[in-house]
């Protein structure tokens, strides 16, 4: 009787296991100021990977591969839900999140400040006498005062 | 071997490449909860691998249930991160719903202020925000509208977040109004959804667009509970909406200036400004005999109207000539593939249409077993025969 049970479980472990897609990368509840993402799962068939900011997967983006492993670059600050799907298998649903970066490069030049974006959200440079707005990438000139940089 | 490769390039393009001084995360939301605690970890980078002193505060209005975890911070050139804590102790009660701000501000300060000297230069802070929603009383939604355009004929998708502000759950339901030239021409309602508070979801609205192409406009109402929340959006159906018609030339001699007239239609529902077209002509050996760009015109919508082209034509033998045309306006441009036959004269130019268009036939795929099935299978019986066997044995 107990050789019938253990025998069950394996079966049942093993109907699990080959009717399953393993997600490797990004992790589950995962949080990244990375805005390129590199989605890694165990298989070798073709398959479409789903991918949606809201977890009902009512606008996902579906990109079809061949591979497992698949890039998406440019995504926004966000919650994301994915999963992996073949003709036969499905794979679990994960999530992760895209958390802001402020961050800036600088440099001095004839006493004025060269500040340059390079996190992953726009900013709002702010000194005693006003405030700009920095877009992704963009560099502005400044004086020599003293600034604040936030997430705009 | 193939992914080994692949893997390897993409890491190496995701690695970081700059100097930068940072913050993460530039912001964190919460929703308001009686006397919550949330402690929010902040990582504070020296990727320009500079010595540095940093002072850290709270300001804005909710920086009395804020405690951080250190009020400095000491960098020195081999040091990339460092990472700090605070940590939000709410209120049992907030007055005011809607949105309230803090932040956390990691400054430099200067050596003089650190106590070790002179410091040359701007000195800058970088702030991670804090955002606390207060949930408004009773039932509040707050929505959006996002449009996933098409050519005539296809599918239009109007996606619809709606993201549920207020203390109580709700029923809604979402409609899109369809705008042309602000006469509704379609009016389109989602099924009813259950969105509790706090909550984010989505209506995803579908139209097929059997209209002209052109520039139309969208409103999207979701309605709860006898209120309404609304959100509006322009968007195209189709890309380019000037098509050019016939090109011709009228009383040519060789020798002399040709005037071409292009007939193009506005086969949108919206005025074109600043259209024009370019004609570039190549002879059969390949070289360039003509650049030539036309006047630019406003164009009503179903209007057609002439543009007109000049060209020099001194040195210019008889003959076939082949290029294309350009229609161009607002940043946008379309291109037709032309041929000119240059006589003594007369000028023919035809516009080369679309050769062909091949339809595949699927072929239905045979019948296929995975050997994964054929596995289960094997084992399936294996069981069936064990739990027999162990039957009779008894």
């Amino acid at each position: 009787m107990k050789t019938i049970i253990i025998s069950g479980i394996v079966l049942f472990l093993i109907i699990i296991v080959f009717n399953n897609i393993y997600l490797i990368n990004p992790k589950n509840n995962e949080e990244t100021t990375e805005t390129d993402i590199l989605f890694r799962w165990i298989g070798n068939e073709e398959y479409e990977l789903y991918l949606d900011n809201n977890k009902d997967f009512t606008s996902p983006t579906i990109t079809e591969t061949d591979n497992n492993l698949v890039l998406i670059r440019n995504l926004s600050i966000d919650e994301y839900y994915w999963f992996v799907k073949s003709e036969n298998k499905k794979s679990l649903v994960r999530k992760f999140t895209i958390i802001s970066l402020v961050s800036i490069n600088r440099s001095f030049e004839n006493n004025s400040l060269r500040i340059r974006n390079t996190g992953n959200v726009d900013l709002n440079v702010s000194s005693i006498i006003g405030f700009t707005i920095l877009p992704l990438e963009k560099t502005i000139v400044l004086g020599s005062e003293n600034i604040i940089i936030r997430q705009k | 071997m193939k992914n080994k490769l692949i893997i390897g390039i993409v890491i190496l393009l995701l690695l970081p490449i700059v100097n930068a001084l940072g913050i993460a995360p530039g912001r964190t939301t919460l929703n308001f909860e009686s006397n919550l605690e949330k402690i929010v970890t902040v990582r504070v980078i020296n990727n320009e691998n500079k010595n540095f002193n940093s002072i850290i505060y709270v300001s804005g209005e909710l920086k009395d249930y804020i405690t951080i975890s250190t009020d400095s911070l000491s960098f020195n050139e081999n040091e990339n991160e460092k990472t700090f804590t605070y940590t939000v102790s709410l209120p049992e009660k907030l007055s005011e719903p809607g949105l309230h701000k803090s932040e956390v501000i990691v400054r430099e300060v200067s050596i003089d202020e650190s106590g070790e000297g002179l410091n040359i230069g701007a000195l800058v802070a970088v702030a991670t925000q804090l955002y606390v929603h207060v949930p408004f009383p009773g039932k509040f939604l707050k929505i959006q509208l996002q449009v996933k355009e098409a050519k005539p004929g296809e599918i239009v998708k109007f996606f619809i977040p709606v993201t549920s502000l207020g203390e109580e759950d709700t029923t809604a339901k979402a409609r899109i109004h369809i705008y042309d030239n602000n006469k509704q021409i379609v009016r389109i309602e989602s099924i009813e959804k259950i969105i509790k508070t706090k909550e984010r979801t989505e209506f995803v609205i579908d139209w097929k667009a059997d209209v002209r192409p052109g520039t139309y406009r969208a409103v999207a109402v979701v309605e709860y509970d006898g209120k309404t929340a609304s959100a509006e959006s322009q968007f195209l159906v189709g890309d380019f909406f000037l098509k050019v018609l016939d090109i011709s030339v009228k009383d040519f001699t060789l020798g002399e200036i040709a005037k071409f007239s292009i007939l193009v239609e506005n086969i949108g529902n919206t005025l074109i400004i600043e259209a024009f077209s370019e004609i570039i002509l190549n002879s059969l050996e390949g070289k360039r005999v003509a650049d030539l760009k036309s006047n630019s015109i406003d164009i009503e919508a179903v209007e057609k109207k002439e543009m007109e082209v000049f060209w020099d034509t001194e040195n210019i033998e008889t003959g076939e000539y082949t290029g294309k045309i350009i229609l161009s306006y607002d940043n946008k441009f379309s291109e037709r593939q032309i041929r000119t036959i240059v006589e003594d004269n007369a000028i023919r130019t035809e516009i080369i249409g679309i050769t062909g268009l091949v339809i595949g036939t699927e072929t239905p795929s045979p019948l296929k077993i995975k050997p994964i099935y054929i596995f289960i299978a094997v084992l399936v019986l294996m069981n069936v025969a064990w739990f027999i066997y162990f039957k009779r044995r008894k």
